[in-house]
């Protein structure tokens, strides 16, 4: 059984939308880069949704600490759904 | 060869000096997946040193990692794509282990440079299929020295749905 997570308008979670990207230095020197995500509900059944292994894994997604993906917000009034796969 | 989506699980960035996990992916339950291409690089350090590397080893237990995020680590290949089945977890598709769980066989090794990174590009032969639920990862079988690392792991999904 896996897990998905179901937006209070219905739809499922789906993907990660990147919105902006930023190159990251340390001392002049290229480390990487970072992106804002916004996440999009648009799988209408749980088969087209991001799959979680775990509830618990579905569970802080939602919880969402990290600041770049929109924080707990993003994820208001979210619930977590088993599926059959 | 198949027809399916692909997508890359990818590894943006991050400091390894250990012999762990850098990327694992468990493939979703709607199908089988094939491996396409998989490299290891580094971006900050211009010091010579040669090492061992999986390119692509079976787990039989899965290591803990970072889950992957759709959009940062896992893309898709063309912006059309479905989204992934690969399952997405701590324990399941991520990335940088943390406690390394347990390596099955490992069957792309390379030794390389790591001025130069390690690729490996299957040829339509020699793809490799990991079953549904199946777990693979790469990994530095010794630790490397102390880098901003990157990663990247294609693969197609012959879903049936």
């Amino acid at each position: 059984m896996r897990y998905v997570i179901r937006s209070p308008e219905g739809g499922y979670l789906n993907d990660f939308v990147v919105v902006r990207t930023r190159t990251v230095t340390l001392n002049g020197t290229y480390v990487g880069t970072e992106s804002d995500l916004h996440p999009t509900f648009k799988a209408n059944e749980p088969r087209l949704a991001l799959k979680f292994d775990t509830e618990a894994d579905a569970l802080t997604r939602i919880a969402n600490v990290d600041p770049l993906h929109g924080g707990p917000e993003a994820f208001k009034g979210c619930t977590v759904e088993p599926t059959e796969e | 060869m198949f027809i399916g989506p692909c997508y890359i699980l990818k590894n943006n960035g991050v400091s390894i000096s250990t012999a762990i996990t850098v990327a694992q992916l468990k493939a979703g339950t709607n199908g089988a997946i094939e491996i396409l291409r998989s490299s290891l690089t580094q971006g900050s350090v211009a010091t010579s040193a040669q090492y061992a590397a999986a390119l692509l080893l079976k787990k039989t237990a899965a290591a803990t990692v970072t889950a992957a995020t759709a959009g940062t680590h896992l893309l898709k290949q063309n912006a059309v794509n479905p989204t992934s089945d690969a399952s997405l977890g701590t324990s399941a598709t991520g990335i940088t282990g943390t406690a390394e769980g347990t390596d099955g066989e490992i069957t792309i090794t390379r030794g390389f440079n790591d001025l130069n990174g390690a690729e490996w590009l299957a040829t339509p032969e020699e793809r490799i299929l990991i079953a549904q639920s199946g777990i693979c990862a790469q990994k530095y079988l010794v630790a490397p020295q102390s880098a901003t690392r990157y990663s990247e792991l294609a693969f197609r999904e012959l879903r049936a749905s």
